[in-house]
């Protein structure tokens, strides 16, 4: 379980007077048992401290990254919805790029497109071609340009996981297709591969990190906004319908020389957690006059005091059993042991016990379980 | 790979004698032309300098960089330059173009119009007694440069702006084409009249012949500097190892269209269409008649360079135009400057709002003018009218309303279309530069 750290400091007492960088890696659509079995994603755990029960928010690119943007969930923040991204609250809520653009920091992103973040506080938003841009070289390039502008932060979408996705499951099959659910192994094989060129993606901006001498002085996170299926349950061919682990466990990479490497910190930590400890690594204070901020800074977890999180999420598909594109349906809270689901179309209920059953087929709705009850007021008191 | 980049204020493209202009005014820049590639049809993206600078810089049309008027506008500070781009690949970025700081476009230098050269060049004319035109100081400035920095990587950005108004070219050049003319000079109330020069569609013709002879004995002076540079660089055999891209910021009209020594007022021809050399060791000499636009430039040195672009970019590479003839640019468009005059009758709005703009395909070309009551176009057949003579709006109604509907879809990127107030400080420089009256402010 967990393992305390050799170290850990202050951020501005190791970056030797300089305000470090934050560059924030994202590789959307990376399933947390395919990284698993990736050389690259875990041989990176020894230069990092590695969070692989990152519980998002949602299951789907644009509500997971808006609550990480905002610290907050869909229903503060306005991004509750397939058919809300464009609602977010942009006068009530302080962006992470707002907070370092506050700080003098030069801001930066790529982006399979302008809408999947809040983009207020970025100096510049840059958006790729998906099909036709190298993102190896593309983002190698960025990173060599923006090295002359430090302090910076920069947010660099890996899309072509997604990109692959759609044009070979979602394109080709429906949420229902027999020929799919039957194939789940050989879609997982599939879909690895992909990881695969992920993580040569990855290594190939990770060390160009090193060769620019950014990685010495630049905190990196390296995540996920959401999982995908694989053909896991029938009505789900990709992500968005349901809130099973395969979508909602995504991961964390912190990398920096100020924190410990090779811990792994299997506790629950939630996405809209993501802002605040990056808050608390770099010591920003959170502004008056906007939403509070929901989530909670983990980086005491780094230290050893570790707290007991509950992770609510939640979604509406755009397929599925219950399709509810305008407003999420589907909704759960998540321990480090139990999760229970509640579908507000069909009322139905799903409680599951993750330690014993990590592939969730055992409902025990029912049961007697004191716990089902306590989530049940849990999710209440969320929607 | 080195580059030096340079722009020639107000050379009209068919001046020179490769382009067959009947006066031997560019015998130094002919010949690096015939060594590159040569394009006749090369179209600025704004007739003034420092926006169409902007423009070159960026690879954006003046709406997306957003330095649309000189002096009013600054470029958008979120924009990376061409400069910036090379500095961060490790290149020594040196520019020089007085006009142009504090626009923005010096983003990127390590050096832009050095304060500091300027004065030390100042000190030793003032020791020597010596009079030096702002082209001789420039030439100057670059084979110091190129000297200081010739075993680095460098961009060096020249910006010769002598060839502006008033024409005053140094001995000999004054008199080279129009030997001993003893007449007045149409620039000797030039100050104080502008706008009833450039209106006036009355001028004595001697003094017209006399000013375009100006003209062309500047080109001569420049084309002379410009050789200095060349040699310069041969001399360090540099030559081998370096790109000299040659265009200028816009034309100049000499009496076309009854608008004599301007180049902002309007979109035609010969004060939008320029030349543009492309020298590059890989690059063989060959003439390309495709029509390409000053927005090309930042995308083909980044191109040259194997540097990738990532920046959303107007403009397009022309390396696989002079490599393979590839071609998919069908239209081109552009806006122009505009200068304050009370004379000035063929502009209906103030600011923005008031600005023509053009679309140009190989073939044709078409002008809207914003007007209050019905908004004007003027239709040309670019191959059969290359004078822009013959209005053929309402002749050829289907090609009108192709580029028409083109245009307006160009027209609808355009952002923030409201004027910016005027500083004293920036009446002054315009008044400066010939760009307003006094009394029309």
């Amino acid at each position: 379980m967990f393992k305390a750290p050799k170290f850990f400091g202050k951020l501005s007492s190791k970056f030797s007077g300089k305000k470090p960088n934050i560059i924030m890696i994202m590789i959307d659509g990376a399933r947390y048992d395919a990284i698993s079995k990736v050389d690259y994603y875990q041989e990176l755990k020894k230069d990092s401290v590695f969070f692989p029960n990152l519980i998002t928010y949602a299951p789907y690119t644009i509500a997971s990254l808006h609550a990480v943007f905002s610290g907050m969930n869909g229903n503060d923040n306005g991004v509750n919805g397939y058919y809300k991204s464009y609602s977010f609250d942009k006068k009530k809520c302080f962006t992470l790029a707002q907070y370092f653009k506050e700080q003098g920091y030069h801001t930066e992103c790529d982006l399979i497109y302008e809408s999947i973040i809040p983009t207020q506080g970025f100096d510049k938003v840059r958006s790729h071609n998906e099909f036709k841009d190298d993102l190896v070289k593309r983002h190698s390039e960025i990173l060599l340009q923006i090295k002359n502008k430090q302090p910076f932060c920069l947010f660099l979408d890996y899309s072509k996981l997604h990109t692959k996705l759609v044009s070979e499951v979602i394109k080709k099959y429906s949420d229902f297709d027999e020929a799919y659910f039957k194939d789940k192994d050989n879609n997982f094989k599939k879909y690895l591969g992909w990881v695969e060129t992920s993580a040569d993606y990855l290594k190939s901006i990770l060390d160009k990190t090193k060769e620019l001498g950014l990685w010495e002085n630049s905190v990196i996170l390296v995540f996920t906004d959401h999982g995908v299926s694989v053909g896991d349950k029938v009505g789900e061919k990709a992500y968005g319908v349901y809130l099973y682990d395969y979508t909602l466990k995504s991961f964390l990479y912190v990398i920096g020389k100020d924190f410990s490497k090779n811990l792994e910190i299997k506790n629950v930590v939630r996405t809209i957690d993501v802002l605040p400890t990056i808050m608390d690594m770099f010591k920003l204070k959170e502004k008056e006059n906007y939403k509070k901020i929901q989530g909670k800074s983990f980086l005491s977890f780094i230290k050893g005091e570790i707290d007991d999180r509950i992770a609510y999420s939640e979604t509406g598909g755009l397929g599925g059993p219950t399709p509810s594109p305008e407003k999420h349906n589907v909704r759960s809270v998540r321990t480090d042991k139990w999760k229970l689901v509640y579908n507000e179309t069909n009322k139905e209920k799903e409680l599951y016990d993750l330690e014993n059953d990590p592939q969730e087929k055992n409902n025990l709705i029912g049961k007697g379980l004191e716990i089902e009850n306590k989530l049940w007021e849990e999710i209440q008191g969320n929607m | 790979m080195n580059v030096i980049f340079i722009v020639v204020d107000a050379l009209r493209f068919d001046h020179l004698g490769k382009s067959g202009y009947n006066r031997d005014t560019s015998p130094n820049i002919d010949r690096i032309a015939n060594e590159s590639a040569f394009f006749t049809n090369s179209i600025t993206a704004i007739p003034s300098s420092t926006p169409s600078v902007a423009s070159m810089m960026t690879g954006l049309y003046p709406h997306s960089h957003g330095l649309r008027f000189i002096l009013r506008h600054k470029l958008n500070p979120k924009i990376t330059t061409l400069a910036e781009i090379l500095q961060a690949h490790g290149y020594r970025t040196i520019g020089y173009d007085i006009d142009s700081m504090d626009s923005g476009i010096e983003k990127g230098f390590d050096e832009f119009s050095s304060l500091q050269w300027r004065i030390k060049n100042k000190i030793k004319r003032l020791i020597h007694k010596k009079e030096v035109t702002r082209a001789e100081e420039l030439t100057d400035f670059a084979k110091s440069q190129i000297k200081k920095n010739k075993h680095k990587k460098f961009f060096l950005y020249l910006h010769y702006a002598d060839l502006h108004t008033p024409y005053e070219p140094p001995k000999p050049f004054d008199e080279m084409f129009n030997p001993g003319y003893k007449g007045e000079s149409v620039f000797d109330d030039w100050s104080d009249k502008k706008g009833d020069i450039v209106f006036n569609i009355n001028l004595p013709k001697e003094k017209v012949h006399n000013a375009i002879a100006q003209y062309d004995g500047l080109i001569k002076f420049i084309d002379m500097q410009v050789s200095y540079i060349i040699k310069y660089i041969e001399e360090l055999k540099l030559k081998d190892k370096t790109s000299i891209i040659i265009t200028a910021d816009h034309g100049e009209g000499l009496g076309e269209h009854g608008l004599s020594f301007q180049h902002s007022l309007c979109l035609y021809e010969e004060g939008i269409r320029i030349p543009l050399i492309i020298h590059a060791p890989k690059i063989q000499g060959k003439k390309i008649e495709t029509q390409v636009q000053t927005i090309d430039i930042m995308p083909t040195i980044l191109d040259i360079l194997d540097i990738p672009l990532i920046e959303k970019v107007d403009g397009k590479s022309l390396v696989p135009i002079i490599n393979e003839g590839e071609d998919d640019r069908k239209y081109l468009f552009a806006e122009n400057g505009k200068m304050e005059f009370k004379q000035n009758n063929r502009t209906f709005f103030p600011g923005i709002k008031g600005k023509w703009r053009m679309i140009r395909t190989n073939e044709w070309k078409l002008i809207y003018i914003p007007h209050p009551e019905n908004d004007i176009y003027e239709l040309y057949n670019l191959k059969e009218d290359p004078k822009e003579n013959v209005n053929l709006i309402n002749k050829e109604l289907g090609v009108a309303k192709e580029l028409r509907g083109k245009l307006f879809e160009w027209m609808n990127h355009s952002k923030g279309d409201e004027d910016v107030d005027l500083t004293e400080r920036s009446k002054k420089l315009l008044r400066k530069l010939g760009y307003m009256e006094n009394k029309n402010v």
